[in-house]
């Protein structure tokens, strides 16, 4: 196979120089993967995506050690706009969208890169991805649903073309019929243009129809990794995501 | 009467700058900025510096200046501020306390501590607008620019892509830098508008006064009550908040001659902050969670 696009080894993410939430983990993302961590609250999920893509100076978070890859560029420890200009975009988990911005405000912060042209033919591409936000332009952003927010979220990662494309918890505080749109889009995103995924997801049924590859972490490492049909048929993860909690 | 009108209204447009100055690093950068008086004098004194002592053409006077402020702003959050992010928000108040001071200092090695009268651009700077009621040129300008400084901001950070980055910045600077937005660069622009604000409120005062660091820091200071009117986040706020003061120090100091200068403004602050700290003014969050 060819090389990884996203390259991830022995990474180790802690808060304040203390705590260690994310403990040597190593992860391979491939161009056109749909990558699923599945795990319990405070497993170091978010801390996983954080790495990977950045902390700001502001942050208590920092790479501890470890390397991060991306096309076999070492970007480890970069922060966030940097890695937005390797392709690494994350959609938080939460705060996604500027609250006191408008639908069309938020859009327009998106630093876009190329010409006029192309520029406005991607921002045409992704309004016809999420139809509701052509109606909703001059609303504050605070006050769309969940799961809007949740589109207006990936719809403004999707206009800095990521290469990579992260999503932290996309159906937390959704209702089943909002999940179900967000994964729609996030599947027409993946059978439309090959975009790579990397996503955390409590979800499952939601999320085994598009992934490739699932990874079960705990405790800051992997605790089960492998092809996504393998790992969510697994007894593990039948018994815990599948059955009672779900 | 008109007259004391017509001179609280002149006094409203350099609070008004005063308080944008405030408001802006607050809002934008999320400083509380303590040196904005400071900062207003160093503006005055640079202007002065250029005009005066080095006599140069007004245009260069103009143009130095506002690069000289510019690049003050840049430097004060490449140097300081940038390297203090994370710090929660009383570290930044006390470092723009310590550079309050360094400024101070700064200022009365290079310049002394003599009020000085600073070159003036025209002749006859007095304007009789009606019988018996009449103002400054200078004060008609800072009407002027303190009318465009509003219009301005108004229009840029509702319609320029900057103005809107900037607004995201300020909302949530952690998720601005996820969505690729150069936030340090926001934080460099924040601090440039605000000094240039800050610049002319000082040069306006101080072609009504008389150029001294103490009375423009003075001033700077006794800006915050407009901006608390305002609840510290809102640029529109400021406005009436500037009348506010305007009115009450004019008046003030008519009924109870000048040392009610100060008082006027810090009544008015106390007065806020006991009945409403969140500004009488200030923006309601709209949010749905
Ligand atoms: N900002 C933070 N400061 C300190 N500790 C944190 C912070 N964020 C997360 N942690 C800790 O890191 C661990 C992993 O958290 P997180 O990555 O959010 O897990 P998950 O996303 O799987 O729920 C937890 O123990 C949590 O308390
Ligand atoms: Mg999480």
């Amino acid at each position: 196979m060819n090389e990884p696009l996203l390259q991830v080894r022995g990474l180790t993410v802690s808060y304040g120089g203390g705590s260690v939430a994310v403990d040597q983990v190593d992860l391979d993302v491939h161009d056109g993967e749909v990558c699923l961590v599945l795990g319990a609250n405070g497993a170091g999920k978010t801390s996983l995506l954080r790495g990977i893509g950045g902390f700001a100076a502001s942050e208590r978070g920092r790479v501890r050690s470890g390397k991060v890859l991306i096309g076999g560029a070492d970007v480890t420890g970069r922060p966030p706009r940097t890695m937005v200009g390797h392709g690494v975009v994350l959609v938080p988990e939460e705060n996604k969208v500027f609250r006191t911005l408008t639908v069309g405000e938020n859009l327009r912060a998106a630093p876009m890169t190329g010409d006029r042209g192309s520029r406005r033919e991607l921002l045409d591409e992704v309004v016809s991805l999420f139809p509701f936000i052509r109606e909703r332009m001059d609303l504050p952003a605070g006050q769309l649903s969940g799961g809007e927010r949740q589109l207006l979220g990936i719809a403004r990662a999707l206009l800095l073309k990521p290469r990579l494309l992260m999503v932290d918890e996309a159906s937390l505080g959704l209702s089943p019929i909002a999940v179900r749109k967000v994964f729609d889009s996030l599947h027409s995103l993946v059978a439309a243009k090959g975009m790579t995924l990397l996503i955390v997801e409590q979800n499952v049924r939601a999320a085994r129809a598009i992934a490739d590859r699932a990874h079960v972490m705990v405790s800051g490492t992997f605790a089960l990794s492998g092809p996504a049909r393998e790992v969510l048929e697994s007894e593990q993860v039948r018994r815990t995501y599948l059955g009672l909690e779900v | 009467m008109l007259s004391l009108l017509v001179g609280a209204l002149v006094l409203s447009a350099i609070y008004a700058l005063v308080g944008f100055a405030w408001v802006l690093l607050r809002r934008t950068n999320g400083i509380l900025n303590l040196a904005t008086g400071a900062q207003l004098a160093l503006g005055a004194f640079i202007f002065n510096q250029y005009a005066t002592s080095w006599g140069l053409p007004w245009p260069v006077v103009v143009l130095g200046t506002l690069a000289t402020v510019v690049a003050l702003g840049a430097v004060t959050h490449w140097l300081i501020f940038r390297k203090l992010a994370g710090q929660p928000e009383f570290a930044l108040v006390v470092a723009t306390l310590g550079l309050a001071s360094a400024l101070k200092g700064l200022s009365s090695l290079t310049w002394g501590t003599e009020a000085r009268v600073m070159r003036e651009p025209v002749e006859g700077r007095v304007v009789e607008l009606l019988d018996g009621v009449s103002t400054t040129l200078y004060g008609i300008f800072g009407l002027v620019a303190a009318l465009v400084v509003f219009a301005a901001a108004h229009a840029f950070f509702r319609y320029s892509t900057t103005g809107i980055r900037m607004r995201a910045a300020a909302e949530n600077s952690v998720l601005a830098s996820q969505g690729g937005i150069a936030v340090d660069w926001v934080y460099v622009l924040g601090w440039a508008i605000a000094l240039t604000a800050a610049a002319i409120a000082g040069i306006m005062y101080a072609y009504q006064t008389t150029l001294s660091f103490h009375g423009v820091d003075a001033l700077g200071l006794r800006g915050i009550a407009p901006a608390l009117v305002g609840g510290l986040t809102s640029i529109k706020g400021v406005i009436p908040g500037a009348l506010i003061i305007g009115l009450a120090e004019t008046f003030g100091v008519k009924l109870f001659g000048g040392s009610a200068q100060d008082v006027a403004a810090w009544v008015v602050i106390l007065v806020v902050l006991l009945i409403r700290p969140q500004g009488l003014f200030g923006e309601k969050q709209v949010e749905r969670v």
